[in-house]
């Protein structure tokens, strides 16, 4: 089932009638330090036209009045992108909004975007702009349109001044101020609620919000870009659901192999966060919910849950479909909240969301590769003993695609079946999940001729090893492999035979 | 509170619902484990077995290897190596400078001079020095000292040397007619085999290895008696056995292999070789390069022997690195019967077992059978020629495989061989520590002892050291040598196990015969200070007043952290969890025991209740000892190393808990009043502060949630506020029993089940 290709339907019919967009422009937050780019980031971006980037530069905060600058951003040589810096006011500036002093706020955000921008001109980034991420109360829109202003005034003549937004904001007059004093507004249309118990949990997506705040800001009839979701959260509940706080220890993939934990719930999520029924219902997420069954080291935690929402490709093309099918006149372009750090499992990978913009689906294409050799030293040691000599049995899995797997615990499942037992898994990435004698019932290691393992996903470009130390009478080995893409409905499956484990026996000393 | 970067928008707020510590909850992620201390070492090692090389692994650390590398850690002063190295940069430079311009110049003694001074200079550096590469190659500094003794004339000399040095800078430098020269004039003398040997390195060069080969060849058959023989022959030999499309001497091909002819001119060669230069400073080349002749010609057992003999002849790292790569790449090959072969082969010459195992232990993946097998077969190898050299750290490592196997006389043995060695050789701090554990598992504490206190003395620079010193603690706690083991904790650092022994271990008779014995001076007065917290616990306040009374009062400030007594008042009720100074609490006691004392009937039950109400008004740190604890004793008993407790340790902690929480006096005190004066006026209000009293002891925290098991403290909670209402249905207090019995029994059902399990820490039943 190709669910991209049933959205550009959708939105190819959509557009037949209408007159024409003006283009939308790509661009992404980054949110993570330090701020760099390797080459195949690179191409991504250049593949989709982004010029611009919003690039985290420092959190702002206050205590007592005194306002400092948090965890400013450092610059790894180099991007090919302009990049505006982004100043988050955190909830310490929110808490006391209506008392602060504005002109040293102001100042304060100025000149902290003067030395994070140095420091980025230093090493070859250009610097054209800065954005404020700060969630106003609606009933201080105009208090922040006075500080933006105020900061418009201390920059430079030229830079580009934009703030995020809330969906909010659009239902007060109040908004028209802050439109007038910078360039855009960027909505962030996600995220809408976080669900104080385990049962209320929403995704991160809300394309009603979308919807609403894109018709919204048109009758603004002000220049905008619009901000979509390409991450997903972990929440910490405690035993009675109730929501602690978020939860940044462990990804979905590590927390999956973590004795202390156990999986209670892995399903895709439909639009109000309950178990999709269909890939038509998903919204592109997937939920897991792990049990603490251990306390931590301080002997808390016991019985607490993890829930993850984990993204996908499909949460992004879904959003892009949306504003596409909308055709927004006065939107000048899509802002992606985030691009990944490398290896993370709560963003969707940049190669992905690329290749969501180019029209294609980005899928998994595992490839899978073996080999072994034999391993001589019971020989050398152990003359008295007859037998074939072990061997190790080494099978790698490559994802040369553009999509992930899924990411939960039995993601990418690896069946071997062996012509005779005595095979022991003996290192690598993946996990045991279970051992079966030729019945097809649970079975020691030492007397199964079947062995699953499972690992919890593969990002593009990633690659895992399982080892098989072959200790019995095994010449040959079927190895079948099962990648589920997210969501959960569909899969991709391999067959690789190997002929020729063994050869010849040694004879006993 | 933890300070949270939150990456994410809007949920700031979650930063306050962290700091109550329901988010903090850590599970193990990358390396959890507390290790800096005995009684509370959540690994739960056997100390007796020494730290392996760890690797860290997804959410714990684990063991790379299964034995310890030598045991010894080369104390290296970086500052005076650096200046060493600047020195000798600075040296070579000059030299180098200086032999350019005496060439040049044709003063050839001189040049000679310089040439051995900067071969001499070279042998000081380094591996991989990078100031070696700005010089003259060893190869050509040699060729050069060879040619400058040499009787040859001058001009062929001068010919010659500037012929080498163009090579030098330029390996396609234009110097073939000018060599030619050389070779076909007999009036060069010496010079005349320099030139046809440089002749042969051009075509070697060239990658023609075949033409180079016999080239070589005839430079040696030609000039036997000229030291360039030697280089030209070892040269033929690499030439004929390196594979033809090998064109980087760094990165090895092995196919094709070399055809069956070149290997056996390649034999021949060796032959001769091994005839006439029986000490050639190439042995080692040309012990590898007769075990590639094997390898070539599929004899790859004998092949991997004889890399197994070439790795004693190994003078350096480069040398090593080379001889365990051709080890491996042999084993690679090893297949079905020539394994079998090569074991048997092995047994015949034991003197190559140890090369096996090291290359076993170090460089390969073993299992426990494995590791059983190898030490069978050096012992067998031993048995078979007790002149078997085994280096003294394989020794002690064969020492530790043998303890690691539980086989505790052979690791005595093992470790006693390598001892027999001689202080200066490696492994000698390694094999005293094996054999100090075994004999420790043999029940010979004296003898480990003895080993451990060597091991101290000799080798204080030792990385074991610190293991050591955790098993002389063990050891003195096992004679009840308190002092010895504080001495221990204290050189160590360990402040938890310091902690535990004066808060909690030692009874009050010992600590006072630690004070008496003062075994570290410079912390007399803390554990004065302990000495006193533990004598107002038994409440034995004149003998606590005593003892204060020898306190500066800054001191007791110090050790009571009286500077801000709320320090610690995280998570109780309002005015609970303060510090006090011991001064006033003794003093308290002491007027509301007297009280006790002088009282009889109601007035002594209406006493004890002033002095139980004392204590739970007044809970929960009023008998703690914060210059020990600092906030960690509720926690730390979560991390409790089961594995090294004696029933002296179990019943200690017992007592201390009573001891030591004012809840438990509370209750205590209540139960007195309930039991010997149950018409009292306050007996109801006792009963009730009893079973408030359980009732908090039942999920207070670690310990004690585990101690239900023993004692249920839920069911007594219950059980005594269920008494309000039969026993005094009058009291004002009967409602809130029948009451409170119900919130119990609720609480207990949401709290007290798993949730108050014990989280590693067990009780014996």
């Amino acid at each position: 089932m190709r669910w991209l290709l049933a959205l550009w339907a959708l939105v190819g019919v959509a557009s037949c009638s209408r007159p024409p967009t003006p283009h939308l422009a790509t661009s992404f937050w980054f949110w993570h330090g330090p701020a760099s780019l390797d080459a195949s980031q690179q191409k991504d971006l250049q593949s989709i036209g982004v010029k611009t980037l919003y690039v985290l530069g420092a959190t702002i905060a206050q205590e007592d009045g005194h306002l400092a600058v948090v965890l400013p951003q450092r610059f790894e040589p180099t991007g090919a992108q302009d990049v505006h810096l982004v100043f988050r006011l955190d909830g310490t500036i929110g808490a006391e909004f209506e008392r602060l002093d504005l002109d040293a706020l102001a100042e304060k955000i100025v000149n902290a975007h003067a030395r994070v921008g140095a420091q980025a001109r230093a090493q070859g980034w250009s610097v054209t702009g800065l954005q404020l991420d700060f969630d106003c109360p609606v009933r201080l829109l105009r208090r922040y349109a006075d500080l933006v202003s105020r900061v418009r005034d201390g920059l430079p003549s030229g830079t580009a001044l934009s703030v995020t937004g809330l969906s909010s904001w659009y239902a007060s007059s109040n908004i028209e101020d802050l439109a007038k004093v910078c360039d855009e507004i960027v909505p962030q249309c996600y995220e809408a609620s976080l669900g104080t118990s385990l049962d209320r949990l929403q995704p991160v997506s809300h394309l009603a919000l979308l919807e609403r705040t894109i018709e919204r800001a048109e009758r603004l009839g002000k220049p905008y870009r619009i901000g979509i979701p390409a991450y997903g959260h972990a929440l910490l509940y405690d035993p009675s659901g109730k929501l602690a706080t978020t939860f940044r220890r462990m990804g979905p993939r590590t927390i999956s192999r973590h004795p202390s934990f156990s999986l209670e719930q892995s399903s895709p999520m439909n639009a109000q966060g309950k178990p999709a029924s269909s890939a038509a219902d998903w919204i592109g997420e997937d939920l897991l919910v792990f049990r603490a069954i251990k306390p931590a080291r301080d002997g808390q935690g016991l019985g607490f849950r993890v829930a993850f929402k984990v993204p996908t490709p499909r949460m992004v093309a879904l959003a892009l479909a949306k504003i596409r099918s909308l055709r927004p006149r006065h939107c000048r372009g899509i802002v992606v909240f985030r691009i990944a750090e490398p290896g993370e499992d709560l963003a969707v990978p940049l190669t992905s969301v690329a290749s969501v913009f180019q029209g294609t689906e980005p899928r998994p294409d595992i490839l899978v590769t073996s080999r072994h050799e034999t391993i001589p030293y019971p020989g050398i040691e152990r003359p008295s003993q007859s037998g074939p000599l072990p061997e190790l049995l080494t099978i790698r899995l490559e994802n040369r695609g553009k999509g992930p797997t899924a990411i939960r615990p039995n993601a990418v499942t690896l069946d071997l079946t062996f012509d005779a037992p005595g095979n022991v898994v003996s290192g690598g990435d993946w996990t045991l999940e279970s051992a079966t004698g030729a019945s097809g019932t649970a079975s020691s290691l030492a007397r199964a001729t079947r062995l699953r393992l499972r690992l919890p996903g593969l990002l593009p470009g990633e690659a895992a090893q399982a080892q098989i130390r072959i200790e019995g009478r095994a010449s040959r080995v079927t190895i079948r492999t099962r990648a589920l893409l997210p969501g959960g409905f569909e899969s991709v499956d391999h067959e690789l035979n190997v002929e020729d484990l063994r050869e010849e026996p040694r004879k006993p000393q | 509170m933890m300070r949270r970067h939150l990456w994410m928008r809007r949920w700031g707020a979650l930063l306050g619902l962290g700091a109550l510590g329901l988010g903090t909850a850590i599970w193990a992620c990358g390396g959890g484990e507390y290790l800096n201390t005995v009684h509370f070492n959540t690994a739960e090692p056997d100390f007796g077995s020494p730290p392996l090389p760890v690797e860290i692994g997804a959410w714990e650390l684990y063991q790379s290897r299964p034995v310890t590398w030598n045991g010894k850690m080369p104390d290296v002063d970086w500052e005076r190596q650096a200046k060493e190295e600047e020195a000798l940069a600075n040296q070579l430079k000059v030299l180098n400078s200086n032999l350019d311009a005496q060439i040049r110049d044709g003063k050839f003694s001189e040049a000679l001079a310089t040439t051995r001074a900067l071969i001499a200079a070279l042998a000081k550096a380094p591996t991989y020095f990078y100031a070696a590469q700005e010089v003259s190659p060893l190869s050509a500094l040699m060729d050069f000292k060879e040619v400058l003794e040499s009787n040859a004339p001058r001009t062929a000399v001068s010919a010659y040397l500037n012929a080498r040095q163009a090579y030098d800078k330029n390996a396609k430098a234009p110097i073939g007619p000018a060599l030619q020269a050389l070779v076909a004039n007999p009036s060069a003398g010496a010079v005349r085999a320099h030139a046809a040997y440089l002749l042969a390195a051009r075509v070697y060069d060239t990658g023609d290895f075949p033409a180079a080969a016999k080239q070589y060849r005839s430079v040696a058959g030609t000039y036997p008696a000229s030291p360039r023989a030697e280089s030209a022959l070892i040269m033929a030999i690499r030439s004929w056995l390196r594979s033809p499309s090998q064109a980087d001497d760094y990165v090895w091909v092995d196919s094709p292999l070399p055809q069956a002819s070149a290997t056996r001119e390649a034999r021949a060669a060796l032959d001769l070789f091994d005839k006439r230069y029986p000490r050639s400073r190439f042995r080692f080349d040309a012990s590898g390069w007769r075990a590639r002749a094997d390898y070539v010609e599929n004899k790859i057992p004998a092949a991997i022997l004889g890399y197994l003999a070439q790795s004693s002849l190994a003078e350096n790292d480069d040398q090593r690195i080379t001889n365990l790569s051709s080890i491996r790449v042999a084993m690679k090959k090893l297949k079905g019967t020539a394994a079998t072969e090569l074991g048997a082969l092995l047994r015949k010459r034991p003197a190559l077992v140890p090369a096996y195992v090291n290359y076993r232990i170090f460089y390969t993946e073993t299992t426990p059978g494995d590791l059983d097998s190898l030490a069978q077969l050096s012992e067998a190898a031993l048995a078979s020629d007790p002149k078997t050299k085994f280096a003294p750290e394989v020794m002690a490592q064969l020492a530790q495989i043998e303890y690691g196997l539980k086989r505790w006389q052979k690791a005595v043995d093992w470790a006693s061989k390598a001892l027999s060695s001689g202080n200066d050789t490696p492994g000698q701090d390694l094999a005293l520590y094996i054999r100090a554990g075994a004999k420790a598992k043999l029940k010979d504490a004296k003898g480990a002892q003895t080993d451990y206190l060597e091991l101290e003395k000799k080798f204080p620079k030792s990385n074991l050291l610190g293991v050591t010193l955790e098993n002389l603690a063990l050891l003195a706690e096992a004679r009840n040598d308190w002092s010895g083991a504080l001495k221990a904790y204290h050189r160590l650092g360990y402040g938890d196990d310091w902690a535990y022994l004066l808060d909690v271990r030692l009874t009050v008779a010992d600590l006072e015969k630690v004070v008496s014995e003062n075994p570290i001076p410079v912390r007399r007065s803390e554990i004065q200070y302990a000495l006193a917290l533990r004598l107002i616990r038994e409440d034995r306040y004149h003998e606590a007043s005593s003892t204060l009374a020898k306190l500066p009062a800054a001191e007791i400030a110090k050790f009571g952290d009286l500077k801000d007594p709320s320090a610690y008042a995280w998570f109780g009720p309002e005015g609970t969890d303060r510090l006090s100074n011991p001064m006033d609490t003794v003093r308290d006691l002491k007027a509301l025991q007297q009280k006790i004392d002088g009282a009889t009937g109601d007035a002594k039950a209406e006493a004890l209740y002033a002095k139980a109400s004392y204590f739970y008004t007044k809970r929960n740190l009023l008998l703690y000892n914060p210059s020990l604890w600092k906030g960690g004793r509720a926690a730390i008993f979560a991390s409790w190393n089961t594995t090294i407790q004696t029933p002296e340790d179990l019943s200690q902690i017992r007592k201390h808990m009573a001891e030591h929480e004012c809840l438990a006096h509370s209750r205590r005190l209540c139960l007195e009043i309930v039991g010997q004066h149950p018409k009292s006026p306050v007996a109801a209000k006792a009963l009730y502060r009893a079973a408030c009293s359980a009732r908090r002891l039942a999920d207070f925290n670690y310990w004690w949630r585990s101690h239900n098991k023993q004692v249920d403290s839920w069911t007594e909670a219950i059980d005594l506020m269920k008494r309000i209402p039969k026993e005094y249905p009058s009291d004002p207090l009967a409602p809130l029993g029948t009451k409170f019995a119900k919130v119990f029994e609720e609480e207990k059902e949401m709290y007290g089940g798993d949730y108050g399990h014990s989280f590693g820490w067990e009780l014996p039943e």
